[in-house]
């Protein structure tokens, strides 16, 4: 659980039934083994996972692994969207910002205004912006706006439309074989974490070279 | 990240944010815990008044 009053809690939860299992304050001067304990506490109770989906900290997926050997293990899907689109995201704004001058005024909010819809997967997007992203297109073409899009929506198919894992690791590394995306520190970034193996099967490599997810406990 | 895609069975989200915004807005009714025993108490109340009564159990 996120530190809000300067204190950590973990909480078990049930991902199916969206219900929370038991709660507990990490002590103020944590070490190693306190995220092993709370999952072997709740082995003693008698929970027993057939999958266990965690957030993006580096702990979990060798403990889980410790814990409940043969247990699948998920990044949540929320935190790795999350991860991306705040690359994506400060993409965007960077450009806005990097719009200097009287001239890009309108453009500036134009830009800010779409920002959201930008970041939208193409088929859920209003008339508004059926309308006005095209249009936007022709005048940030060969820009960082123009790669975010493509960006975002390579990443909706790999996660949202690939049939099997074998097939969204095909389109992965059709993605970081393509080089329009490498002039973007944050797009390389985005393109590190997806390469990242830790990501894609947690428990295979060292965990240190994760993109995301450096917080240790 | 895509265990998913294999296993059908495996949920894509573990809804953390979710359970974590339930607790933090009982929290909220409280202003808080005095202690963490007293915040394991009222998790098992919470338990037994939304999660089991549910189930008819005793």
């Amino acid at each position: 659980m996120p530190r809000r009053g300067g204190r950590y809690e973990q909480i078990a939860g049930d991902a199916k039934r969206i219900r929370i299992l038991y709660l507990e304050p990490v002590p103020a001067f944590y070490g190693r083994g306190v995220t092993e304990a709370f999952c072997r506490r709740l082995d003693g109770w008698g929970i027993h996972p057939s999958c266990v989906i965690f957030d993006l900290l580096t702990t979990f997926p060798k403990v889980v692994a410790r814990v409940w050997p043969p247990a699948y293990q998920q990044f949540d899907h929320f935190h790795v969207m999350q991860w991306l689109w705040h690359y994506l995201r400060n993409a965007l704004i960077q450009f806005r910002k990097s719009l200097q001058g009287p001239r890009w005024a309108l453009h500036r909010e134009e830009l800010w205004e779409l920002k959201w819809g930008l970041l939208k997967q193409m088929d859920r997007w209003g008339p508004k912006e059926r309308l006005l992203i095209p249009e936007m297109m022709e005048l940030y073409a060969g820009t960082v706006v123009e790669q975010v899009l493509l960006f975002k929506e390579a990443l909706w198919d790999i996660f949202e439309v690939s049939r099997s894992k074998a097939d969204a690791y095909a389109k992965r590394d059709a993605l970081a074989q393509e080089v329009w995306w490498r002039a973007s520190w944050r797009l390389s970034k985005s393109v590190e974490f997806l390469r990242s193996p830790n990501a894609w099967s947690p428990t295979s490599t060292t965990l240190r070279s994760l993109g995301a997810g450096t917080r240790r406990r | 990240m895509v265990t998913y895609l294999d296993h059908p069975e495996v949920p894509r989200c573990g809804h953390s944010e979710t359970l974590i915004n339930v607790w933090r807005q009982l929290e909220a009714v409280r202003r808080g815990f005095k202690s963490a025993q007293g915040r394991l108490d009222h998790l098992k109340l919470f338990h037994v008044t939304h999660y089991l009564r549910a189930q008819n159990l005793p």
